[in-house]
């Protein structure tokens, strides 16, 4: 398969991932807001945009396998890097949260993560990417 | 670990993405190769190597004497 199909695969993929993670998400909102939906029933609609993230790192791993060897480094090291940022950052969040419990405190909405997650991969992979003379890299 | 790629490459007179081409890696490894950026994998180095109908080593020098052993 040429890098192109497989761009092309991944992206069908990603944005049916993420479509799925959106309806999801916003099934939950809607249904909490305007109906009395119970909380069960909730929690199960809530598993559908789990759903969409399980999909959505299956395509990326899908597509970084099709790849080749230097590409799939440079994913490898901002996926590593990206993971390493948002975990400083949940830890950081996480510490005051547990152990200060101050309204002046904001709370990291875990729900955010996912797309934290995006917004820190691409500029670090994009960077990477540079770093390497390699253009272009994008989620 | 240092190469011959691109004076091997040069001596064709491919271009990276040629080279890129008939190895089935981007132009962009290439050029990671060439400059120094990237070690390969050991089957990319040998497919480079036979490539070239050369062995290894002949290729790639490690900065290791070739006289060296291994005990």
């Amino acid at each position: 398969m040429s890098e192109k199909t497989i761009h092309q695969t991944y992206k069908k993929h990603m944005v049916v991932a993420m479509l799925i993670y959106i309806v999801g998400a916003v099934s939950v909102a809607y249904l909490r807001k305007k109906t009395g939906t119970s909380v069960p029933v909730l929690a199960i609609i809530a598993l559908i945009s789990g759903a969409g993230v399980v999909m959505w790192i299956w395509a990326h791993a899908r597509y970084i396998g099709g790849l080749d060897e230097f590409i799939q480094k440079l994913h490898f090291h901002a996926v590593l890097i990206s993971t390493g940022i948002l975990l400083a950052i949940t830890t950081f969040f996480g510490v005051l949260e547990e152990f200060v419990k101050s309204p002046d405190i904001p709370v990291l909405p875990v729900m955010y993560l996912v797309p934290l997650f995006c917004f820190i991969y691409a500029p670090v992979l994009y960077i990477i990417g540079r770093r390497n003379g390699v253009k272009g890299l994008c989620l | 670990m240092k190469n011959r790629l691109k004076v091997l490459r040069a001596e064709r007179d491919w271009s990276q993405a040629a080279l890129g081409k008939k190895l089935d890696v981007s132009r962009q490894t290439i050029n990671a190769l060439e400059t120094g950026k990237y070690d390969p994998s050991l089957p990319l180095a040998f497919k480079i190597a036979r490539l070239f109908g050369m062995q290894i080593e002949e290729v790639f020098d490690d900065g290791e004497s070739s006289t060296k052993s291994l005990h």
